[in-house]
Parts: structure tokens; sequence; C-alpha cells
């Protein structure tokens, strides 16, 4: 009998003999590789399970049961909220062997990509398919989010009062429609963006005022932003995934109409932009060809793909065959944490995780019964770090308590990080209720790292004295409730587990929509109806633009407000994003803010 | 007569397909969810949500987007779709052809299998085969589709690389010149017998997965009806007369054990049809169950509402063509 199998059976009859506490069982559980219906029968069996648990725990093996396409769906989704850990990345990736010009390079996505207008497309998984197609005026430069690297323009920077940025174009810039790509060019596709008022608008809308007047271009080869205010972090947010990628204006003239001024309908379902590859074959639901655009001004010397391929596979026990039979050559984030930890054994496949600006939380219900923050702080103590950290997400969560991760701006090195602590939390929780309270967690059915997490605190919950009912809804619904105008009597008090990361490196980015008072209910996502005034204006002052100093003081105080003091949420820790892609591949570069992204025209294959 | 059975039918359908687009229609829209943000994301501003939930019309009420639907149906329109953001109709014709060339591919495997299977089995009962025959048809019913589907996949796929992993097509083949839409048909019209073969090894492994749950089904009609059948009188009759084996089998014997084999089997066309969501998402076949699945997940109202009413139709569709097929096998049959 194999090891694994020997501790399992032991963990069963300790269970059995009563000689385990319930977290213990979890736990070891956890530890030993067993599912979490496996686990909920052994707590059933040796009748550790409340009632409630025997209920989410039914309710887990019958998602199970209902197919592996809604879990492993599931699966997908929370490995995408979920990796990892240390403040560097970890890889097995091989170096050497001889460069290959030319091949396929097939990733494979979990899901379709709608939406092809890079400027109403608000998801990394359209970003990644617009790195091969369209080009921003600048990009993050390899791993790091604070420097930058030209893309379309050569030269940029600041006025010296800082209110005005110009761009400097490269020469011979072609759009895929043979049209040239001048600053003209350029200065539209953004007054398109900020005009069409879609998706990632407001990544450039909350620097310009009037797009008409304050994008200009003096002359052929210059782009002139005139911003509100000084404000440096304009250069990160033209660095931004989200919006910025230029569009031909031509193909919006040649396919607007009365109804659909800036095309949006056409690029929808159609690319042309400036990029290495030119869109092949476009069927969003199944897969998206990228061929090499001839005419790209940089040029095709040195090894290079001629061909991109996204494929859209949806069950992740498929995925996971595909990568490893070597029919695709990568994907991001799209496997569960325990069949990462596996091909890292696997010497066809190199596996990347890396850090990333991606932070996990639960919101606490801050605007009904959470009110009072020593009740908040007393579920942060509660929390299984550790357990979860290293049991449920194996080891692709590590510790970063606080809304920023420390790849993020403005990101405080001496943040407050909670610890588990049952005795504080049971004396911060007692404040307000009487032992034998029951508090609710809703979470998203079919994801079971999540459910694992919730009743992993259930466990501690109820070694304090108080009860946890963990409510399972399914996903579009409970994204409905977090963001729709329902009060916050009507919500959980703990609420699923939100994945974020900002669109660009700014920590304001990162929490304004999370937690500014004014962005509860539909106006935006502070799900928890967290409202403390010293944020609001530590936000409402840092929003304009402030010096580099004052930034990074304002935003540490807001850290320290929001872990030490008033937390809103439980910030479980940092998410490490990983890539598992055909060891062969090499040009690859991650990029904390640039999640599942390549920049392909560097990559291509060894023998 | 066959008119008048016709013509009451398609009457039905009338009322069948109202009253599926009410319930449809009731069920997707009293479930407490916000298409418009899930097409816009979690990051989008509440401006942009409102934007989108006009352009689709989701702010107006309910009664007025079910008129404009049904009215809209009356033309093939559909609405658009709110996750491929592309007409449903365009949708449709794209993914119902995949889910239909598979769903026929299935069925055939399992009649071809399944028929065969049965008459072995009646005429040698508690024999091996017999035996052999059960075992099929008990794991045809036992084997979750989605489980028989991945060890396929590991097997036939990254084990042995004999067949591929899924797709219609591989990514980089052109699909044959539109005839019927279904591409094995289409390649061998068009003489392409390369692109035919593609087309089959694609299709032989999702058909086999998913005909194999409806084979059982096939198998122990046939064997019970011809147990049945094969103790009759005229049976008897047949055989003191000196007809062959064959002729009294395959003449006498099947034909009348096949009635209600064939009422299973317009059945299962059907559940073919809207039970092949698991297959499709497994083997990445680009059906009208996967696009559900999507539909469903992003509340996707006018996709899920064309599926479904599609789906019934085709229930009602294949009921009567059962009816039809009766008359023809069973003279003795009258429906007035």
């Amino acid at each position: 009998m194999p090891d694994n199998d020997i501790r399992a059976v032991r963990l069963i009859a300790d269970a059995m003999s009563h000689r385990l506490s319930r977290r213990d069982i979890i736990t070891r559980g956890l530890a030993l590789g067993l599912s979490f219906s496996t686990i909920g029968w052994v707590l059933a069996a040796c009748g550790k399970g409340s009632s409630s648990t025997a209920t989410t725990q039914s309710g887990s093996s019958s998602t199970a049961a209902s197919g592996s396409s809604s879990s492993s769906t599931t699966a997908a989704t929370s490995a995408s909220a979920s990796p990892a850990a240390s403040s560097g990345a970890t890889s097995n990736a091989p170096t050497g062997g001889t460069p290959v010009n030319g091949g396929t390079f097939t990733i494979v996505f979990p899901g379709a990509t709608a939406d092809l207008d890079p400027q109403s497309a608000y998801d990394n998984q359209a970003s990644c398919v617009f790195f091969g197609v369209y080009e921003m005026l600048i990009m993050l430069k390899g791993n790091s989010t604070f420097e930058y690297q030209p893309m379309l323009a050569k030269e940029w920077g600041p006025s010296s009062d800082g209110t005005e940025w110009t761009f400097t174009l490269f020469d011979n810039i072609k759009f895929h429609d043979g049209t040239v790509c001048d600053a003209a060019a350029v200065v539209k596709s953004f007054q398109r963006m900020l005009k069409m008022g879609l998706g990632p608008h407001d990544v450039i809308g909350r620097f310009v005022d009037n797009p008409d007047t304050d994008i200009t271009a003096p002359d052929a080869k210059t782009v002139k932003f005139k911003l509100k205010t000084a404000n440096p972090i304009f250069e990160a947010a033209v660095a931004s995934e989200y919006g910025p990628f230029i569009v031909s204006p031509d193909a919006v003239d040649k396919h607007k109409t009365d109804q659909d001024p800036w095309a949006h309908q056409w690029f929808i379902q159609n690319m042309v932009g400036t990029g290495p590859y030119i869109a092949d074959q476009v069927n969003p639901q199944e897969q998206i060809v990228l061929k090499q655009f001839k005419d790209y001004y940089r040029g095709w010397d040195g090894n290079h793909f001629d061909q991109i391929i996204f494929r859209v596979v949806e069950d992740t026990a498929t995925r996971q065959q595909l990568i490893v039979g070597g029919s695709v050559d990568a994907l991001t984030n799209a496997l569960t944490p325990k069949a990462v930890d596996e091909l890292k054994q696997n010497k066809a496949l190199q596996v990347i995780a890396y850090p990333s600006t991606n932070v996990n939380w639960s919101t606490l219900n801050a605007g009904d019964r959470l009110k009072d923050p020593d009740v908040r702080k007393g579920f942060c103590y509660a929390f299984p770090y550790d357990d979860v950290r290293n049991g449920v997400y194996k080891g692709l969560v590590t510790e970063t308590n606080g809304p920023l991760t420390p790849t993020t701006r403005g990101y405080d090195k001496n943040v407050f990080i909670y610890k588990t602590d049952l005795d504080k939390a049971k004396q911060l929780i007692s404040k307000q209720f009487k032992p034998g309270e029951k508090f609710s967690w809703m979470l998203a059915s079919g994801d079971d790292g999540t459910k694992s997490v919730a009743t992993l605190m259930q466990a501690n919950l109820q070694q304090i004295g108080f009860d946890l009912d963990i409510r399972e809804v399914e996903r579009s619904a409970e994204t409905n409730l977090a963001y729709g105008d329902s009060p916050p009597a009507q919500r959980p008090d703990i609420f699923g587990d939100w994945g974020w990361w900002p669109d660009y490196n700014d920590g304001y980015n990162e929490i304004y929509p999370n937690f500014y008072s004014k962005s509860a209910g539909s106006a935006g996502s502070n799900v928890g109806y967290y409202n403390n005034p010293r944020l609001d204006q530590i936000l409402e002052t840092v929003a304009p633009g402030v010096s580099d100093a004052d930034y990074n003081k304002l935003l540490a105080e807001a850290q320290n407000i929001m872990t030490e003091l008033d937390p809103p949420a439980i910030f479980w820790g940092t998410i490490q994003w990983y890539t598992v892609m055909n060891a062969k591949v090499r040009g690859f570069e991650w990029n904390p803010i640039y999640l599942n992204s390549y920049y392909f025209y560097n990559m291509y294959k060894v023998k | 007569m066959l008119a008048q059975l016709l013509v009451k039918r398609l009457i039905s359908v009338i009322f069948v397909l109202i009253g599926l687009s009410i319930i449809t229609f009731t069920l997707s829209h009293i479930v407490p969810a916000d298409p418009a943000r899930l097409i816009a994301g979690p990051r989008a501003s509440a401006d942009t949500v409102k934007l989108i939930r006009h352009q689709y019309g989701l702010d107006q009420p309910v009664y007025v987007q079910y008129v404009k639907y049904m009215k809209g149906i009356f033309t093939l329109d559909f609405g658009t779709s709110l996750s491929t953001l592309r007409p449903v109709r365009t949708d449709l014709g794209r993914y119902l052809p995949a889910t239909v060339e598979l769903s026929l591919t299935a069925l055939l495997f399992s009649i071809v299998a399944g028929i065969p299977l049965g008459i072995v089995s009646a005429l040698k009962p508690n024999t091996l085969i017999d035996y052999v025959g059960r075992i099929i048809s008990v794991s045809g019913l036992a084997i979750p589709v989605f489980w028989l589907a991945l060890m396929c996949q590991f097997l036939f796929f990254a084990r042995l690389g004999w067949l591929p992993d899924g797709q219609r097509l591989p990514i980089n083949t052109a699909p044959p010149r539109s005839i019927t839409h279904l591409y094995t048909i289409d390649a061998l019209i068009t003489g392409n017998l390369p692109l035919f073969w593609t087309a089959l090894e694609h299709l032989v492994m999702p058909a086999f997965v998913l005909g194999f749950g409806v084979l059982p089904v096939i198998t122990r009609m046939v064997r019970a009806g011809m147990l049945e059948t094969l103790g009759l009188d005229y049976i008897r009759t047949a055989r003191s007369k000196g007809l062959s084996e064959r002729t009294t089998v395959m003449r006498h014997a099947l034909r009348n054990a096949l009635l209600p084999t064939v009422t299973v089997i317009g059945m299962q066309i059907g559940v073919l049809l809207s039970g092949d969501i698991l297959v499709e998402i497994i083997f990445s076949w680009p059906g009208i169950g996967r696009y559900a699945i999507t539909g469903v997940t992003q509340f996707d109202y006018n996709a899920i509402m064309a599926v479904t009413l599609i789906i019934g139709f085709i229930y009602v569709f294949m009921n009567l063509l059962v009816d039809i097929s009766y008359l023809i096998l069973d003279p003795r049959i009258s429906y007035s």
C-alpha cells in the first residue's frame, strides 16, 4: 500500500477513535491530498460534522457528481484566483538548445473570449490575445512593475510641471489593414476609447478631461496628453493591458454605422492593430489563430513563431491531458494546484510560478452585523492562514496581509500581518456576540478551493464557540448580489473569495474600487459596504496625483487602516500565478501586472 | 390520414413551443442574476453596466422583453447572444450542425452495434454471448459519460496517440464547402477523401462515448422484443413451414420486434441532442451543448431560450416521425 494510502487509513482510524479534532482531520486530510468530499465523509463518519457542515458537504459531492465540467470550470476559476508564494519566481525552466525560427505556439484557454475589442474588453484573457495583435505606446519591461520599454513610442516623458506627457513614435508603423499608424491615428484610437466609454475607459479617463482637446498630435510622430493634474501614475496607466491598445481608425471608419459610430460590434469579432501577428481565424468560442504580419515595423530577423493559436478547452482534466500530451504549448492558471504540483516533475514541461499583484480576500460585511472593527479583527485572527496557504493551495498563496502585494506601488513592507490566534479571535468576537452565535459565509458553488477555506474557518470558529453557516450559490447569483444594490442586511457576514489586481501599477487603483465608501453596491466593488472616512480621505487625496513620498506615506496609512485598525476583509495573501509550458519554449517573461500574458514576438522554440 | 396527422401535430407543436418559451423565459428571468454585470465584468463602472443593460434591452419590463423576443422568433431572429455577442441565429447555424453530426453518428453506432447484439442475445439467451451483451448493456447504463470520455481521451489520445483529443477538425484545416454543414458528408460529396478521414477520426471518440450510453437501451429493447416475438405462434408456424431461420428471424420476428425499438430510437435522438453537453465540453466539440452551457453560466437568456426551443422542437418532431414510421412498419396501426 502506498504511503499516502496508509496515512489516509490511519487518519480515518484516528478520526473514528475520536483522537483527532475536526480541524486536525481537515488539515491532515488536505495534506494527504484527499478530496474535500472524502474529508467530508470522514468527518461525517466520525460524527464531527455539524449539521450545517453536513449540508455543505453533501452539496459538495453533488456538485462534483454533476459533472467534471462544473468542478473543472471552478478549478480553473479558483486557480486563476489562487496561486502563490514568495517574493520571487520559482521555475524548472530549462535553458539552452538550438533556436528554431518559425513553428506554432498554442495556448489553451479555459473559456471563450467573447469581446475582442481592446477598448471594451476588460479581462486578462482577451489581453493575452491583444499582446499578439495590438500594441500600446509603452509596456512594462520584463518582470518589472516599475520600469517600461518602448512599444509604439521610442521616447516619452512628462513636461517639467508633470501636466503634459509627450510620446514620440517609431517610424514606418503600419496597421494590419495597410494604413499608416501615425500620431493622428494614435490620437483617434485614444479618443475612441474615451468617448465609447466602455470597459476600461477610466484607465486613461481618470487622467484626461477632454479627449478632443487634451490628446493631440502636433506632428506625425508626436502624441501629447494634457493631464487634469500632474500625476506620475499616468505612465503606468498608459502601459496598462486594459484599454490603451491602438486600433486602426480606418477600420473604425470603414465599419462604423449610425447606431454604432465606433464600430464596436465589428471590433468584437475582428482585430486590426499594429502588432506582430495578424488575425487569421477568429472563432473565439473555439480558437483564434494569428499569423505573422509581414510588414511589422520591427521586422522578422531572429527567431519567432510563425503562428500563434489560442484554443478553448473548458474541461480542466482535458487541459491537463493536452499539455502533458504536447498538443498545446502553454496555459496559465488553468489547472488545479495539485496538478501543477505534479507537473513540476514532468521533464517535458516547465512550470513557472511567479509573484503577481493579485491578492485574494474574503469580504466582511461591515455594513451590517460586523460593523464593529474589533469583531472584524476577530475574524481575521480566526482565519487559518497556514492551512489555507500550504494545505489548500499547495504554497500558491503566500503571506501578504492587506490589499497590496510587494510588487504593487505603495506597498508598505511594515504592514500589519495577522496570524491565526484563536484566543484573540474569541476575545474580540465575544465583545459583540455570545457563544453559539451563527455567522454566514456565501460562496460560489463548485468552487472547491474556497469551500475548503470556508470549512477550515468553520472549524476554527467552532473551536471558539461560534458557528459558521456556509451557503453555496451559483457564481452568477453571487456576483449579482455582490455588485447589485441589495442592502448590507441582505448580504452574508462573509462574502466569497475575491481575487483582485490593479489595472496598472497603482495601489490606489487596487483599493479604490473595492473599499472606497462610494464604491458600494452597484457603484463599484465595495461588496461589504465598508466605510472608513479616513480611508476615503486618503483615496480622494491620492486620486488626482501626489508626490511619490506623499503617495507612499498615504498608502502606508491606508494599509494600516485596512489591516490593524479597521479591516474590511480577511486578506489571505498574495497569489502566485503559474504558467505551464512546453520545455522547449524560450523567451517567455512573466510580469506581475500582465497576468496571463505572453509577449509572443520575443518567443520561440529550441530543438 | 397522414395529412391529417401532420396538421394535428403541427398545430400541437405551436402550442408546445409557446408553452416551452413561457416556462423557459420565466425561469431564466426569475433567477437573481444580472447578465449586464456579467458581460461588463466586476471591474466595470455602474455607468458601463447601465449602458450595456440598455443596449441589450435588459432594462425593459420582462413582459416587454418576452413579447419582443417572440415577435423576433417568427422571423427566426433569436436576438443577440449575451455571451458571444453575435446574433443567436448565426451561432446556431454554426453550432447546431456539429451537434447533429455528432448525435447522428452516435445513434448510427448504437443502432449498428445495438440491434445485432440484441438479436444475438435473444437467439442465444443465457449463453456467453448473451452475458457479454448484458455486461455491455449494464456498463453503458452505469458508466458516467464524463468518466468514459476522459478515460477514452487518456487512452486513445494521450497514451496510444491513435485518435485526436477532440474538435471537429485540426485547427489549421479548412472545413469542406458547406452543403449539409456535416463535415463528413460534405467532404464525401465534394470528393475530398483525406478530409473525410480526418473528420471521421475526430468524430470517432466522441460519437462512441455518446453512443455507448444509448447502446444498452436499444440492445435491451431488441432483445426483449425478439424474445417475446420468437415465442409467438406465427413464428412457430413459419418455422414449421420450413422457412430458413434467417428469413424467420430477420423478416418475420425482427420487423415486429422493432416497433417498440423505433419509438425508443426516436426518443434517443432528443436525448442525444440534449445530453451530449459533457461530451462536447470534454472533447471541445463546438456544438449547441457547449453553447448552452456558456449561455447558462453567463445568463445568456437569448441563447438559453433558443437552444431550449430548438431541442423542444426536435423532440416533438421526432415524436411525429416515430408515429409516421409506425404507419409504415405496421399497416394495421391507424391514428384515425
